[in-house]
């Protein structure tokens, strides 16, 4: 076992993957349950990791992240495997990417969490081109998949970035990360992914711009 | 002679946008205008070049201003002047430290970006007033034709200095967004409200922007970044209802 394997957490990083433990491990059930190639070891080696550092809630309970990370968790449940690939696969994944690349070179934090960053992203690593591939083969042609994300992805990017705002009021100041930007880098990682799924750049940035006008 | 069915009041909402819109096109024709002569006068050799550019756009805010006048619309000054006297600030400042780059990329890259996303976008609605489409149209090929100067001057000029130009980009972009993207924030109620949409004229000023930074040697990650990243807080203002300047 690695020293950073058990380095102590700190209160706000318990916080922190807290929150991040919830994301993953509703990732990971949806996969089990619509699409099960993507529940991958790596990614079931990561869920049961955070599992073991933050086993509850509690840091969470009675903060104002609380309503906001559930009314997003709500809104990335999804009841099918098309809606599964779109909304995990494609935008929280992109998502989970940019918060570990992003955190594990950051001074900020402990070892303890530059080692579950680099965990997540093995994680992520062992499913990337496994989302591509079925979305293309369960959803069908770029104009296809586009059509199918704007259908549902308004809410999730809606509650996520007003996620992001309250991440911003606990978090800012002790990590010297702002999540507004680091939803901005999100959502330039999007645009790209989306345009090596094929789709048009100009209508992708278009439409993620309404998203996050809220119109 | 006409019904009364014909002359039905348009309604005031959408009176108030338009007058608004085209208050902020002929005068920001004009602010346009007096940025290229700025330009000219920093730099001699293209002086000449400059000036022209200068001259269409305040023929641009001509053509306009008479296209409103046709359409009984009243170009709202007063909202204009609020909107833009941010913008002109920022250019006196790149003015007075002899800075024609930074006025290059505000004026070639951000002003011109937002003129392109709206009348590119006005197009398709412009026949809800007559004579509008074919100045719009004008102008807009003409604006296309000011910005394929400025991405060849800076092309030639930051030439094996991509470096230098993302800095001097980056520090041009900062105001230079956070005031031009402001206003497309603060006019996007109005676009829609005349049937066009501020969103995708927003995501289209977003999109024709990060396409002429990469031009010029931004990488596509770093300049679809760097580009989001100033609207985000423009967003997070407009959801709240907040006006952004
Ligand atoms: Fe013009
Ligand atoms: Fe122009």
């Amino acid at each position: 076992m690695l020293a950073s394997d058990t380095a102590q957490l700190t209160d706000s990083e318990i916080l922190l993957w807290t929150v991040l433990h919830n994301f993953e491990a509703l990732a990971l059930s949806q996969y089990e349950k619509f699409c099960s190639a993507l529940a991958t070891p790596e990614k079931k080696e990561l869920v049961s990791l955070l599992f073991s550092r933050v086993p509850d809630n509690k840091a969470m309970e009675n903060t104002s992240l609380d309503q906001p990370v559930k009314a997003l968790l709500d809104a990335a449940t999804s009841s099918s495997e098309k809606d599964t690939l779109l909304i995990q696969g494609l935008l929280l994944e992109v998502l989970g990417k940019t918060i570990y690349d992003t955190f594990k070179d950051s001074e900020s934090f402990t070892a303890a969490t530059h080692h579950l960053c680099s965990v997540g992203l093995k994680a992520q690593d062992s499913i990337g081109t496994k989302i591509t591939t079925a979305i293309k083969e369960r959803i069908g042609t770029a104009e296809q998949i586009y059509s199918a994300f704007i259908d549902i992805s308004k809410p999730v990017i809606l509650r996520l970035d007003a996620l992001g705002e309250s991440l911003d009021q606990h978090f800012s100041e002790q990590f010297d990360i702002s999540f507004s930007d680091l939803m901005g880098s999100f959502v330039a990682e999007l645009v790209l992914t989306c345009t090596n799924l094929g789709m048009e750049r100009r209508k992708i940035v278009g439409y993620l711009t309404s998203a996050l006008m809220g119109v | 002679m006409q019904s009364v069915a014909d002359c039905a009041a348009v309604p005031l909402l959408e009176q108030e946008s338009i007058n608004k819109l085209m208050g902020l096109a002929v005068f920001g024709e004009k602010v346009a205008s007096k940025i290229y002569l700025l330009m000219a006068d920093l730099k001699e050799e293209f002086a000449p070049l400059l000036t022209k550019f200068a001259r269409m756009e305040a023929q641009h805010g001509g053509w306009f201003l008479d296209a409103s006048r046709k359409n009984g619309i009243e170009p709202d000054k007063e909202f204009a002047d609020n909107e833009l006297g941010y913008l002109i600030s920022q250019v006196d400042q790149h003015y007075a430290d002899k800075n024609f780059e930074a006025l290059a990329i505000v004026q070639g890259f951000i002003v011109e970006s937002l003129a392109i996303a709206t009348y590119e976008s006005f197009l398709p609605i412009a026949h809800k007033y007559p004579g509008t489409h074919e100045v719009f149209q004008k102008a807009l090929d003409e604006e296309n034709y000011h910005v394929d100067w400025i991405l060849r001057y800076l092309r030639l000029r930051f030439f094996d200095a991509h470096e230098e130009f993302q800095k001097l980009a980056e520090y041009a972009n900062i105001q230079g967004i956070d005031c031009i993207g402001g206003t497309m924030m603060n006019i996007a109620e109005y676009l829609d409200k005349i049937g066009m949409s501020g969103a995708d004229c927003a995501g289209a000023m977003m999109d024709g922007y990060t396409q002429l930074l990469e031009k010029v040697g931004f990488e596509q990650r770093r300049a679809t970044k760097h580009v989001v990243n100033m609207f985000m807080p423009l967003f997070h203002k407009y959801r709240r209802g907040e006006k952004t300047k």
